[in-house]
């Protein structure tokens, strides 16, 4: 089976999300400076509470921006008329494979970012774990979920055929 | 529609009414155990409080009363329908051919009134905090509704009587005699005593730390200070040892009285309690996996308990307990074979057929980030001790600290690895899979590859390079033990897994 790659937008979205997270980041760095300067502290206490929260922060900020492009890179996935199959990671690298006869439910959703951006995240519920198909075009989410419902019926019909 | 039996205002009153009194001394415990309180601003206040609890007990009267006149059940030819709650009315109706398991529970007012609750669980995933059917009636009620839902389940109710043995108490496949219990209860007190000590040893340690930090004579000479600590420590050994062996004679003699399993056709009925008697019925084509669970104590000793996965028996609908889910509570890890022979033939544990890889990949990303962690720590720390001018004593101090805590943790970690190592394995028989798992805690699951709906691998590239793989098995159940991990393996076994999947 050949394994699809995300959508560039995906990549955009979780650059969008990650330069939230990395103002929070910074928004903390830089309130810790607005406290020390208001209360007056001295020089040397203000260098040791800098560094106590920049070093943790800047290592954070760090991963948070190199992730979106490592997790881009890594993220495959795809399906046939008898399985799903999704690699992601980016040290532990997974692969996971989903029987199209074991899906009990599909789900796409989409937030405000995804919306904009025109994306959905596809969820797919077993009878024991839900599974997630990070982030598609709408178009194919859409398409996926269409085709995995066919799939899925035809599939209990040919296993019903074959207990007969 | 049948309505519950009247009993049950009259035991939930009486439940609420105790309740209700344990909420006011709550509320007045402070007032009425306050040393400056006088006795006549008490007597001024008790009429407040008693037309407070009048109030509210009342509420609970309307309450209690509403859900009995708007709360019943009916059983019809296919299916089991059942109606109840005030604010939020719930209507359930559940085919007999989906019933997965079928409760009935006692607690010691329901036997005052002699009623008894039965819940009737389908397994949905959408309903499994909580049972789909709950019948409050009296106690020969409840039991003549069960045999009569395990007939219909099976399809049996209208058949021509058949020959069923039922076997009694006296013919149960276990017993958890007062010997095992005693047993159950010091290896518990022995590993709470345990966890007790080392933590002791730790604080031990922290606080002579802290001690040389501060260079200051606060709680005594060197001599003092370790004497009172090991003092202190066997007296915390020994109050959480009485706590535990109170708990655990409570729990095994109470809580597990009269411990009986039995088989009727296809079904197994658990049956415990003193205090709260609990009735389980399922059939054996529920049961979605066996699992043997170990402690370290209980691993040591040569000892196991055998819990099942079987939707709607596994998880308490109340309490969200896990203990509900037990099959044998304590035996020999020798005789796990024996009782499964007996109650569950099909799901005896097969011998190990591979075991892990490496020894390595256990222990290295775990050392690596501790790593990148400790030193990143004590970097930042000495950077800010030294911009604040501290002395190279407390430096030192600090450093020392940082260092010893890593050294633990690293042969906690190694420790674990060594029986991660020893125990991850995997036995693939005739589509029943053994799955090995488990550091400390030793797990062995056993299961029908039919159950099995997902294959997972994790590896990372090194890993990849030496042919190595961790597996992740997701399970057909509700709960949420679902994945089960069996670490550092061939990569060749995860194509295998994949090929057991029904596709």
């Amino acid at each position: 089976m050949e394994l699809k790659k995300l959508d560039k937008r995906v990549r955009k979205l979780w650059y969008i999300r990650a330069a939230i997270i990395s103002l929070a980041l910074i928004g903390c760095l830089v309130s810790a400076i607005a406290i020390l300067n208001a209360a007056g502290a001295p020089d040397d206490v203000r260098a040791a509470v800098l560094l106590g929260i920049g070093i943790p922060d800047m290592i954070l900020l760090c991963l948070t921006l190199a992730m979106p492009a490592l997790r881009f890179k890594m993220y495959a996935w795809g399906y046939d008329d008898k399985r799903i199959i999704v690699k992601q990671g980016v040290i532990f690298r997974q692969r996971v494979v989903i029987p199209i006869c074991q899906i009990q439910d599909l789900h796409r959703t989409q937030g405000p970012l995804m919306l904009l951006l025109k994306l959905s995240g596809v969820t797919i519920s077993t009878a024991g774990s839900n599974f997630n198909i990070s982030t598609l075009t709408t178009a194919e989410a859409d398409r996926l979920v269409d085709a995995l419902e066919q799939n899925l019926e035809a599939r209990v019909e040919e296993q019903q055929n074959e207990k007969i | 529609m049948k309505r519950f039996d009247k009993r049950y205002i009259y035991y939930s009153l009486l439940s609420d009414f105790f309740g209700s009194l344990v909420l006011l001394f709550v509320f007045l415990k402070d007032l009425i155990l306050d040393e400056d309180a006088n006795a006549a601003d008490i007597w001024a206040a008790i009429p407040f409080f008693a037309v407070g609890f009048a109030v509210i007990y009342l509420c609970f009267v309307v309450y209690r009363i509403l859900y009995y006149k708007t709360s019943g059940y009916e059983l019809t030819e296919t299916e089991i329908k059942c109606k109840r709650g005030v604010f939020f009315r719930k209507r359930s109706v559940l085919e007999y051919r989906k019933v997965h398991a079928i409760n009935k529970k006692q607690n010691l007012f329901q036997r005052i009134f002699r009623i008894a609750v039965l819940t009737v669980d389908s397994g949905s995933t959408n309903t499994s905090g909580q049972a789909e059917i709950t019948i409050i009636e009296k106690e020969d009620t409840v039991d003549a509704l069960l045999n009569e839902l395990n007939l219909r389940k099976e399809n049996r109710f209208n058949a021509p009587a058949k020959e069923t043995v039922l076997l009694s108490n006296e013919d149960s496949l276990y017993r958890f005699t007062s010997k095992k219990k005693m047993l159950y209860t010091w290896i518990n007190v022995v590993s709470t005593a345990f966890i007790t000590a080392l933590f002791g040893v730790l604080a031990i340690v922290v606080i002579g730390i802290c001690k040389l930090i501060l260079q200051q004579n606060f709680l005594g000479t060197w001599g003092q200070y370790f004497l009172y600590a090991f003092l202190i420590t066997i007296g915390a050994m020994l109050l959480c040892s009485v706590f535990s062996l109170i708990g655990c004679l409570i729990h095994s003699f109470v809580g597990y009285h009269n411990f009986t399993i039995t088989q009727r056709g296809d079904d197994i009925q658990i049956s415990y309690g003193l205090l709260e008697k609990h009735t389980n019925t399922f059939s054996c084509d529920r049961i979605k996996a066996v699992k043997i669970t170990q402690g370290l104590v209980q691993r040591m000793l040569g000892f196991a308990t055998i819990r099942l996965e079987v939707i709607g028996y596994t998880v308490d609908t109340e309490n969200n307990s896990t203990e509900l889910g037990v099959l044998v509570p304590f035996c020999k890890y020798g005789e796990i074979g024996d009782i499964l022979a007996k109650v569950l033939p099909d799901y005896i544990p097969d011998k190990k057929q591979t075991a892990a890889a490496s020894f390595f990949p256990f222990i290295s990303w775990f050392t690596l980030i501790l790593g990148i962690v400790t030193g990143t720590t004590l970097l930042t720390l000495i950077a800010i001790m030294a911009i604040l001018g501290a002395p190279a004593s407390i430096i030192s101090a600090v450093v020392l600290t940082v260092s010893g805590l890593a050294i633990a943790v690293l042969i906690v970690k190694l420790l674990s690895a060594v029986l991660s190592y020893r125990t991850n394995g995997l036995a693939v028989n005739n589509g029943k899979i053994t799955a090995y798992c488990g550091g400390f805690n030793k797990t062995i699951t056993v299961f029908m590859a039919k159950n099995l709906i997902a294959a997972e691998n994790v590896t990372t590239p090194l890993r990849k390079k030496a042919g190595i793989t961790s597996l992740v098995m997701h399970l057909k159940t509700n709960a949420l033990s679902n994945e089960i991990k069996v670490h550092i393996q061939k990569d060749s076994l995860s194509e295998e897994m994949e090929e057991l999947l029904i596709l």
